[in-house]
């Protein structure tokens, strides 16, 4: 698994691992991010079973398990966090953040160690050493329990589905040109985001952010004019006309 | 040491299966002998009313009574065991795919960061193999109990044989008393049946 610094200063920095070569090919890839401060670190989108060993050995290149005292669950699906009962042995320390709304269901995972912290609808503020991540919500885009992460200091939003593309293995980090990356993300967005309300609401929220980098869980990550150009993408598109 | 992927013979049924057969199976066993309690009233209740005729037969009623109490105190205690022995599986191969998993992690890093994960690898892998004993030791406890259920209806059947000389005497009681010793026999080969299934899954078992 690669693992490559996407953002760093003010004593912090994020990490985004993904690009498995090892993964087998029916399943989907996934982009996993860790935030790494001078005492602290969160685990972001811990993943699903199948890319566990390979994570965790990438992490470790960062940071010892016991500085990882929180893991960030963004909604409820299995490429997201079917690992956790895993990681729930692992980091019996940690706390991990989640969607109040899928509390319940989390747990049939397994996760009695680590302590659950609801995320309530409005989000929360999680303050890391001089770094504070916002948990954004994103309900209805695509799980009606979601939430982003945003870092002010260093701009960086993790985007959750927001920005996910469907592509072949191999594909580069970085979306380099945005007029020919569209195409594989518009199924994704179309198909999977159910509401227009949602996703216009959400376009204004993140307009008002001061983003540098987006950084979807799935495909490449957006860079300056590029974030910019995908709220416009997105705002104009029609979704939930998988039907 | 024992691998943390549990050693498996070709065609085994993964224990956990077996243990919820078990319980299944063991779940139909209970109204069974709850008829050989009924039969067991009826048949004390026949005794009243024909006085001395049928005297001899207050012994056989009084055994298939307790066979039947002791029947279902050994399902409850088989199915109990079973339960345990399910979830104690259940957590045992929870832990053996962490510790696998485990291992994986720490075969592609192996620098100063690994000595946590692999002092946890160590106490999650201490922790599977007391599940593992466990496991063995309440698959033994299992075995007993089986064996013993298995012993209970052997005698059943050799009570309603009784139960049926004792019928032949009966005079005009024979019918009554015979049908007590089919009701018996009857139970006694339904709970023979899916016990010898019990058994039968758990040498295929996987352990």
């Amino acid at each position: 698994m690669k693992a490559t610094v996407i953002a760093e200063g003010r004593g912090t920095k994020w990490i985004c691992f993904g690009r498995d070569d090892d993964m087998p090919e029916k399943i989907i890839e996934t982009n996993h991010f860790l935030v790494l401060t001078p005492s602290d670190a969160v685990l972001l989108e811990p993943g699903g079973t199948e890319s566990f060993p390979a994570l965790l050995s990438a992490v470790l290149q960062y940071c010892p398990v016991e500085r990882i005292n929180h893991v960030f669950v963004s909604h409820q699906d299995p490429d997201v966090c079917s690992s956790i009962s895993l990681w729930n042995d692992t980091l019996p320390h940690a706390k991990m953040y989640a969607p109040w709304l899928w509390e319940g269901f989390l747990r049939h995972f397994g996760c009695d160690r680590m302590e659950f912290v609801p995320i309530p609808d409005e989000g929360l503020t999680l303050a890391l050493d001089q770094c504070d991540l916002r948990f954004v919500p994103a309900h209805y885009l695509h799980s009606p329990g979601n939430f982003n992460v945003y870092d002010a200091r260093l701009k960086v939003l993790m985007s959750g589905d927001l920005g996910a593309a469907l592509e072949p293995r191999g594909s580069p980090l970085y979306v380099d040109d945005f007029a020919l990356h569209e195409p594989r993300m518009r199924l994704f967005h179309q198909r999977w985001l159910p509401s227009r309300r949602a996703k216009d609401d959400w376009v204004r929220r993140v307009r008002q952010l001061d983003v540098d980098l987006m950084a979807p869980q799935h495909g490449r990550i957006f860079r300056g004019p590029d974030v910019t150009r995908f709220l416009d993408w997105l705002e104009a598109l029609e979704v939930g006309i998988g039907v | 040491m024992s691998e943390a992927r549990p050693t498996s013979r070709r065609g085994a049924t993964p224990f956990h299966v077996v243990a919820a057969g078990i319980t299944a199976r063991l779940n139909a066993i209970l109204p069974v002998a709850q008829d050989i309690t009924l039969e067991a009233v009826n048949a004390k209740a026949l005794i009243v009313r024909t006085g001395d005729a049928v005297r001899a037969f207050r012994p056989i009623t009084d055994y298939m009574d307790e066979l039947a109490q002791d029947t279902i105190r050994l399902v409850r205690a088989i199915n109990q065991e079973a339960t345990l022995v399910l979830r104690a599986t259940m957590e045992e191969m929870r832990l053996g795919v962490l510790v696998r998993a485990l291992r994986r992690a720490l075969d592609a890093y192996d620098g100063p960061n690994a000595v946590t994960v692999g002092a946890r690898l160590a106490q999650i892998e201490d922790r599977r193999q007391k599940l593992e004993t466990e496991r063995r030791s309440r698959r033994h406890a299992l075995d007993m109990l089986i064996t013993e259920i298995d012993a209970r209806m052997k005698a059943a059947r050799i009570i309603a044989g009784t139960s049926r000389i004792e019928a032949a005497g009966a005079g005009p009681y024979q019918g009554s008393v015979g049908s007590v010793a089919d009701t018996l026999e009857r139970a006694a080969k339904a709970i023979q049946a899916r016990i010898d299934e019990c058994r039968r899954m758990l040498r295929r078992a996987d352990y």
